[in-house]
């Protein structure tokens, strides 16, 4: 059975440069015949970039605002939002990294010309994805980014231009550091939906290189210190949580696997007490635990209350001696 | 005996008389040695309160800035900073120093209370500066803070910690706390004051309190903070 993602909000404006809608003449009679090319054009500003290495999936087909992926990844609940030109980069990253996991057979492969161009041909409708290698020129290491690509009957041509975009580092190590984190974006009402942990694992060049659990116990997160800066390392979620989507994005140095909850009727569990049994043993209630303030603020005062009775006392006390005196002598007089 | 129901009279009175000179002498003495004391601390915290550390120097970052992944995800709760290290001075930890430039005093701040350190320093009771929440308690001598309710709106009070940051205050108001009103003491902090400052009543019963705020744009680094990086 294959999934069906719906795609909100499906603008073809906003596919521009991403999911690129490869257009093809409508008087074509033969439309729908393995006969498109998708040409991508390799430059970084005045750097052609000779040589590099990309292959070409065939992930699904788009029907109306759904996508129907290939069986292989139809099992993953992929969080691909809403497709927009914001969107569409991390939608790519999250297919990509499942195509990893999956081992997805490609559809072609090739290397960039010395011009910076290659030619994938002989392909049919359907949607594409993308994926080039870093490639290393001089000192400079470019990432390319991940390409989400349309071919369908819509357009006036047999040929679409893909201007990938390309991120670039100076080569100051031969590893590189990489965190993955797991989020959760849920509502506390859906978090005992969320697994005790959940397993990933890393890709190199499309083989896995380490499995890792993340839990609550290391925060969701792992860090790698030596990673290569010549390999293609990818992260995947192995298991996506039942009732939750998943989203995969990375850069140079992060993985972030975010897992949306979206609860479903059908598999919404119900439950029910649990059966009432005899116990001989007498249950104790647990503690309580209370907490006091303390009754009184801390006393900050010398002793100066008692210098004044002391001093009043004194004096009535002497007066009182003295007046006894006298009435003592008036006596004896 | 009868004869000298007088002379026991007398005797008694003369005897009430110097017990309350002797506990005065002894009050004053008290004062007069805590005041010494805390002096004598401030000054050496004053020298001990090392220079701020300096801004850690960046590296220059030759990549291209990335976006942080993380960051949209990041706990919303405020980050807490911890506190500066206590400065210990003999057996005492001391979390800062006190400057009222209307009573003109400068007093230490141990960093937590006890009656005996009450009886040479005023002390953290609760709180910290850091989450405007501080309140000192200290004993009402002249030269602790026997004289705060002498403070009035607008005075200033100075609160340095032992990192060398400095806290401004601004007296907002005085009240009278009855002893056992644990609850007024605590509340309002953060909302109706940021520093307390109190101390006991000649009788004993009631608390003089003073409520101050935190001026804006604060912490800044202190002045002898500054000398010290200058030097």
């Amino acid at each position: 059975m294959q999934k069906k993602n719906r795609l909100a909000g499906f603008a073809f404006a906003g596919f521009a440069g991403a999911l690129l809608m490869l257009p093809l003449t409508a008087a074509q009679p033969a439309a729908a015949a393995d006969d498109k090319t998708i040409t991508l054009t390799c430059r970084q500003d005045d750097t052609i970039l000779t040589g590099m290495e990309w292959t070409l999936y065939r992930i699904g087909t788009r029907h109306g605002a759904e996508i129907e992926f290939v069986p292989e990844l139809s099992a993953y609940s992929m969080d691909l939002g809403d497709l927009s030109a914001d969107a569409v980069d991390t939608a790519a990253k999250t297919i990509e990294s499942y195509i990893a996991a999956v081992n997805l057979p490609p559809a072609a492969q090739g290397q960039t010309d010395a011009s910076g161009e290659l030619t994938f041909s002989g392909l049919g409708n359907g949607l594409y994805l993308a994926a080039g290698k870093t490639l290393q020129v001089g000192n400079t290491m470019y990432y390319p980014t991940t390409l989400l690509l349309e071919v369908n009957n819509a357009g006036t041509g047999l040929n679409y231009d893909a201007y990938p975009k390309f991120y670039y580092t100076d080569v100051s190590s031969e590893s590189r550091r990489y965190t993955v984190r797991k989020v959760w974006v849920d509502d506390d009402d859906s978090a005992h939906a969320r697994p005790q942990n959940v397993t990933v694992d890393l890709y190199k060049d499309g083989a896995i290189a380490d499995t890792v659990t993340l839990s609550a116990e290391n925060d969701w997160e792992y860090r790698w210190d030596t990673l290569d800066v010549q390999s293609e390392w990818l992260v995947a979620e192995r298991e996506i949580p039942v009732d939750y989507e998943v989203m995969i994005d990375y850069n140079q140095s992060q993985f972030l696997i975010r897992n949306t909850y979206h609860h479903s009727q059908e598999t919404e569990v119900t439950t029910t007490p649990p059966a009432v049994t005899t116990a001989t043993t007498a249950t104790t209630p647990p503690p309580q635990i209370t907490t006091t303030a303390p009754e009184k603020l801390v006393q900050t005062g010398q002793l100066w209350w008692p210098v004044l009775p002391l001093s009043l006392g004194g004096v009535v006390l002497i007066g009182a001696g003295i007046s006894m005196r006298s009435g003592k002598k008036k006596d004896e007089t | 005996m009868k004869h000298n129901a007088w002379k026991l009279t007398v005797l008694l009175g003369v005897l009430m008389i110097c017990a309350a000179g002797g506990l005065c002498v002894y009050n004053v003495r008290e004062s007069r040695q805590a005041a010494a004391f805390s002096d004598q601390v401030v000054q050496s915290l004053k020298q001990d309160i090392p220079a701020p550390a300096e801004a850690p120097v960046q590296e220059p970052d030759t990549e291209p800035a990335q976006e942080d992944l993380f960051a949209p995800y990041a706990e919303a709760e405020p980050a807490q900073s911890e506190p500066p290290q206590d400065i210990r001075i003999g057996n005492d930890a001391y979390c800062g120093y006190l400057e009222l430039p209307a009573l003109g005093l400068e007093l230490p701040v141990m960093s937590g209370w006890s009656y005996p350190a009450l009886k040479r320093a005023p002390c953290r009771y609760s709180g910290t500066a850091q989450d405007n929440d501080l309140i000192i308690a200290a004993h009402n001598y002249s030269a602790h803070f026997g004289r705060i309710g002498d403070l009035e709106t607008g005075d200033s009070i100075i609160f340095t910690d032992t990192s060398g940051q400095v806290y401004n205050y601004t007296v907002a108001f005085a009240e009278v706390i009855a002893g056992t009103d644990v609850d007024q003491m605590f509340s309002g902090q953060a909302t109706d004051w940021d520093l307390t400052l109190f101390t006991c009543t000649l009788s004993g019963q009631s608390r003089v309190t003073i409520r101050a705020y935190r001026q804006t744009d604060e912490p800044a680094q202190s002045d002898d903070a500054e000398e010290h990086e200058a030097a």
